[in-house]
């Protein structure tokens, strides 16, 4: 009888019964005969009364929404029946870390409920919030009742975004004089100085006002501290990467990923984005609210599941990359190899920033005696090809460590 | 997992649901107390309320089973030496309690080894003690530690109703305190897996919602006993019985092997077992008598009323000579061959007499004299596989109120015939009933004295100067609370008889001294119980008491059977045997009487003396008017079919009136579409809302392709009325009618088929 549910026993049960009173005429065994008849029946009518009459609805109001903030839902039910109904209860399946809370309301005759779901997000992801259950059941829980309301909605967590007040782009590594072939929507505003012409200066940067004060052909320097573009290359091969669920480095990186993004976008720059994840998942440069959701999106989907190098992801950026852009590569690789890809960058007039992830921090293992000496190693590597980098540390405020102003530590 | 601590404070079921779970245990407990199978049981209400307590703490604590059994077995043994001992030994210190017991299960051991009929009570009250512990503990426990709701009830439930079905006593406000507890029990533990339920899948309950489901639940369960009380009051049938009546066997064999060891027990309303009449008793010295009524008897004169005879003397009681059991069916001639239980001699007078049980005494069956035909299902006993009566008994038990008719052949032999009878005794009779195995010489010279000094030269003479000298001599006194014999192997009848401590006793006493004097002398003779005549009331019936219960011995005259000789001091035979007629030797049986005898048996029914309010128990009959029992009942039931059939119609009407009303405004074609769509929703095959009325009907028409044209007249019609906001032609909506009428049977078939899983349900887009 262990294996039985509790309905398959109540049958057994009532077989005997029926069996033992028929068979005996017994009047006590006719009493319980009629009473769990009339339990059964009453139970399932109930059940199937209990949903009569009831709608239901829901709708979320943030279905985009990042990591730490709240998702919310309002939730309604009306009960046109003439009968009260003792419980109702309503949620939603989904997939999301921690589900929306349901609920369980008795709503009188006639009568309607409202409420508002909340639930912190936890992860980054793409979610799917079920149609809206509704359920009942008669009270010794025998029968129960069920119906499907509404459509199944789509809940896209982004990752967290850190402001990044004190970011700054690397300079970039051309004077501005040089004459760009390619057309650009908004040219640069940041004059900072003049000189006089040389031969070989193009004629419309000439600043007509100096030439007449100084009598001679003056050309106006364009002052390039910021690169026009970013190009974030985010690495995700597998090997880089360390930890588990939100401690995961991957987490880490897809947040610098995104803050950075964002900021950038603010300042009204283009960005792109390389993740190399299992398939390498590419934005191409472009600027406005609606690459920042694009970007966003691709960040709440991507796990460290590639197994492309980051030199061989370089090497295929490297052909996009354009004079007066900066690439940004976040990677918690210590080959160094990837390091001489980006050391031709300078030469290209391409700025490169790399946002270094300290793997063996996230290791919760004893870390590995030698990945601090790779690490170092290939910070060295970096600081020989004056390529600016951050190293980002489990634990560590992003927003400092971004920043490059986090303490300095042994 | 929470902490011991927050457990044992706040389990998972609540107190709560253990004050509701000792509710039923003390509604079984009162039960068993008032079925009264012991005079002293008023321990089994600690032990039920100590058995929860303890399985549920211990169900509690994170004990192992191992160490749980133990302690249970422990504790349970402390409870049950401390109440039962309280009770039955209350003079004593707990350990003198303990000694006690010990002694007095050592004692009803012995005297089950030896004799097999012990007589002391306190292991049947250790017994009940125990099994009230292990199902209060494991109902507690399994609650408790596995939240096992069901086992709990039904463990509970099923011992409540063993002990109701064992007796007739009405048990029936236990049963309804019992189900009142434990539907609340069930409502409560349900509403504690639900509030989990929610708690696990992140659903919060709003305040009101446990009050609600309560309330409700209260509501519906207080209906629902309403309702099935009211029931039980106008549908009760046993249409299954015939169905189990070959087991009927088994039962009986059963029963009878454990009245050796259950004998003592001595409940008057057991189903079970009869008062006494078993297929063995034991002289225990003490004769409860009361006066309750036990039976209603219609007969021309006051009979004995015989259930069982025994022809073994065990020297401390009687028992029967192993036998077969045959089943009789109602009305069916119980000795249809020869047998010397029939008064050859004399010419058959049957009449029908008329029993009504006032009171449950088993399945016992009485019936005076010789009984040729019983109106009822009957279990005759056949003494050593001859045809002798060693019982009668009931296929079914007895319940007051039920009843039955037996035709019987009474002797009318007068003492002249019986004197001239003879001593040519079948070698049946003399195999079994002329036994004398443990009687003393004294005894034996005593029954020849005794015949000597009344001159008796013949067997009936003799008989009657025994049973003279026990009801008239001085010496014997009668009582119903009598010594028995103390020394081991000392014989009751020597006891009676001669010891001066002994020669008090009661029927049993009298009967055994009887019947083994008379052996002695060489007369045939058996022992009979059953009931004297009762009290002649204004109607001409008899009224039966308890204390009417008697024994009584039979001895054989040839060619007129068994005669009764009462031996009882104080008890005043109600029958005259006249003096008069030949002294005549009757002729030895020839084929030729036996056929007329026969014949004579099973035409009609002789002077029936019937019961003003006799109903005849399950599977008899009334002789007079034919009635069969459940023919109320059956009317009864046929009343409340006709209520739920016209209920049922009258909901179906109220239900079409609605939908009509509901649909009458609409237009034909459109109200054809609906009903199409609500069959077919009913088939799981609904319209989504995405379609278009051509894209549904072409879908189901694939699914019903031999109604293709109807669906599309309907698809058509909708269609038609919806765009043209014109009125539609009588033919027209006469088609369209007919066509709703055509495809309503294959939607159904089409619901039935999705019911059985024969067709997957659309799915909602």
């Amino acid at each position: 009888m262990h294996g039985l549910s509790r309905q398959l026993r109540v049958v057994f049960l009532g077989t005997v019964l029926v069996v033992a009173a028929f068979s005996t005429g017994i009047d006590f065994l006719f009493f319980l005969v009629y009473l769990l008849a009339g339990l059964l029946v009453g139970s399932w009518y109930f059940a199937r009364r209990g949903l009569t009459g009831v709608r239901a609805d829901y709708r979320v109001m943030n279905p985009r929404t990042h990591v730490g903030e709240l998702l919310q839902a309002i939730y309604r039910i009306e009960n046109q029946d003439r009968w009260a109904k003792p419980w109702i209860e309503l949620w939603n399946e989904s997939d999301l870390p921690v589900s929306l809370p349901g609920r369980v309301v008795g709503v009188q005759g006639g009568g309607s409920r409202q409420w508002i779901a909340k639930v912190t997000l936890t992860r980054r992801g793409s979610y799917r919030l079920g149609p809206l259950r509704v359920r009942t059941g008669d009270p010794f829980g025998f029968f129960g009742s069920e119906m499907l309301v509404g459509q199944a909605t789509g809940v896209v967590v982004f990752p967290e975004v850190v402001p990044l007040p004190h970011w700054r782009l690397p300079p970039s590594p051309i004077d501005g004089t040089t004459p760009v072939r390619r057309r650009f929507e908004a040219s640069s505003p940041l004059v900072s100085t003049v000189r006089p012409y040389v031969y070989g200066d193009a004629f419309n940067r000439i600043h007509w006002l100096s030439t007449a004060r100084h009598g001679e052909l003056q050309v106006k320097e364009f002052d390039l501290e910021a690169a026009a573009d970013l190009w974030i290359v985010l690495d995700l091969d597998r090997s880089v990467h360390a930890g588990v669920g939100p401690q995961a480095s991957v987490e880490a990186a897809v947040t610098a990923a995104a803050s950075i993004a964002v900021r950038t976008l603010a300042d009204n720059r283009s960005v792109a984005i390389t993740a190399s994840a299992r398939r390498l998942l590419i934005q191409q440069p472009d600027r406005g609210p609606r690459v920042e959701q694009k970007i966003l999106h691709l960040l709440a989907n991507v796990q460290a599941d590639g197994s492309k190098p980051l030199a061989e992801v370089v090497l295929g950026t490297l052909p996009q990359l354009r004079r007066g852009m900066t690439l940004c590569i976040i990677t918690g690789s210590v080959e160094r190899d990837w390091v001489r890809a980006i050391a031709s960058l300078r030469r290209r007039g391409v700025a490169a920033l790399v946002i270094l992830l300290d793997r063996a921090s996230w290791v919760e293992r004893e870390p590995d005696p030698n990945a601090r000496a790779e690490l170092t190693a290939v910070r060295h590597a970096l600081a020989e090809y004056d390529v600016p980098h951050r190293l980002v540390r489990s634990g560590d405020d992003l927003t400092e460590a971004l920043s490059g102003r986090e303490r300095a530590r042994v | 997992m929470s902490s011991l601590g927050e457990r044992m404070t706040r389990p998972r079921e609540g107190w709560l649901s253990l004050t509701l779970l000792i509710v039923m245990l003390l509604s079984l407990a009162w039960a068993v107390q008032a079925a009264g199978w012991l005079e002293k049981s008023e321990y089994l209400v600690p032990i039920a309320l100590f058995g929860a307590i303890a399985g549920a703490l211990l169900a509690v604590t994170p004990l192992s089973v191992a160490i749980t059994l133990p302690v249970s077995a422990l504790v349970g043994a402390l409870v049950l030496v401390w109440s039962i001992g309280g009770e039955y030994f209350p003079q004593l210190s707990q350990v003198g309690r303990l000694l006690a017991l010990r002694a007095e299960i050592l004692d009803w051991l012995v005297a089950l080894l030896r004799t097999g009929y012990p007589s002391e009570l306190t292991p049947y009250a250790l017994g009940l003690g125990v099994l009230m512990w292990t199902t209060a503990f494991i109902a507690a426990y399994t609650l408790y530690r596995h939240h096992r709701l069901v086992d709990a009830v039904v463990l509970v439930g099923a011992a409540l109703i063993t002990n109701m079905s064992a007796t007739f006593t009405n048990l029936f406000g236990h049963l309804v305190l019992f189900v009142a507890a434990a539907l609340l029990l069930w409502l409560r533990v349900t509403l504690v897996g639900r509030q989990e339920s929610w708690v696990r899948r992140r659903v919060n309950e709003n305040a009101e919602v446990p009050a609600a489901i309560m309330r409700s639940g209260i509501l519906f369960a207080a209906g629902s006993i309403v309702l099935a009380w009211i029931l039980t009051s106008v549908a009760v049938a046993a249409p299954l019985t015939s169905a189990w009546r070959n087991l009927d066997t088994v039962w009986t064999d059963l029963r009878d092997s454990a009245d050796g060891i259950f004998g003592t027990l001595t409940n008057p309303d057991s189903r079970i077992s009869g008062t006494s009449f078993g297929t063995r008793f034991t002289v225990t010295g003490k004769w409860i008598s009361k006066d309750d009524v036990v039976m209603k008897v219609a007969s021309t004169k006051p009979y004995y009323l015989r259930t069982a005879t025994y022809d073994i003397y065990t020297g401390r009681g009687w028992t029967r000579s192993d036998g077969q059991k045959r089943q009789v069916k109602p009305g069916d001639v119980i000795f249809p061959t020869d047998t010397t239980e029939r008064p050859i001699a004399e010419d058959p007078v049957p009449e029908t007499v008329t029993v009504t049980m006032e009171k449950a005494v088993g399945r016992s069956l009485f019936a005076p004299g010789f009984p040729i035909q019983v109106f009822a299902p009957l279990v005759v006993y056949e003494t050593d596989g001859q045809p002798l009566i060693g019982g009668l008994d009931a296929a079914n038990a007895i319940g007051p109120g039920e009843g039955y008719q037996a035709k019987v052949w009474i002797s009318h032999a007068t003492e002249a015939q019986l004197s001239g009878a003879g001593t040519e005794y079948p070698k049946r009779i003399k195999g079994l009933y002329l036994g004398t195995k443990g009687i003393s010489v004294q005894t034996k010279n005593l029954a020849v004295q005794l015949a000597a000094d009344a001159g008796a030269t013949d067997p009936y003479f003799r008989a009657k100067a025994l049973a003279d000298y026990l009801s008239h001599d001085t010496r014997f006194t009668y009582a119903t609370d009598a010594p028995v014999p103390t020394t081991p192997g000392q014989d009751l009848v020597d006891f009676f008889l001669f010891d001066p401590k002994g020669q008090t006793g009661y029927c049993e006493y009298y009967a055994s001294a009887m019947v083994m004097m008379a052996r002695s002398l060489g007369i045939p003779a058996r022992m009979a119980v059953g009931f004297a005549p009762g009290e002649l009331n204004v109607d001409k019936t008899f009224t039966v008491r308890e204390r009417n219960a008697h024994a009584w011995a039979e001895l054989y005259f040839p060619g007129y059977g068994w005669q009764i000789f009462e031996a009882t001091k104080t008890i005043n035979p109600e029958f005259v045997r006249s003096s008069g007629g030949p002294r005549a030797t009757p002729p030895p049986l020839s084929h030729a009487r036996l056929i007329d005898l026969l014949e004579k048996e099973k035409r009609g029914t002789g002077t029936v003396s019937s019961l003003s309010s006799f109903k005849p128990l399950e599977g008899g009959f009334d002789v007079t008017t034919g009635a069969r029992p459940g023919d109320q009942e059956r009317g009864g039931n046929a009343l409340l079919i006709v209520v739920l059939v016209v209920g049922a119609l009258g909901f179906l009407f109220y239900r079409l009136r609605r939908s009509q009303r509901r649909w009458r405004f609409l237009p034909p074609a459109e109200r054809a579409w609906l009903r199409l769509a609500l069959a077919a929703d009913r088939a799981g095959a609904s319209p989504r809302a995405s379609e278009t009325i051509y894209e549904y009907s072409g879908w189901l028409e694939e699914q019903i392709p031999k109604r293709r044209p109807e669906i599309r007249t309907l698809a058509d019609g909708k269609v038609w009325q919806t765009y043209s906001g014109r009125s539609m032609k009588q033919s027209a909506i006469e088609r369209l009618e007919a066509a709703w009428r055509r495809v309503r049977l294959p939607l159904m078939w089409l619901a039935v088929r999705r019911r059985m899983g024969d067709v997957r349900p659309r799915r909602r887009r």
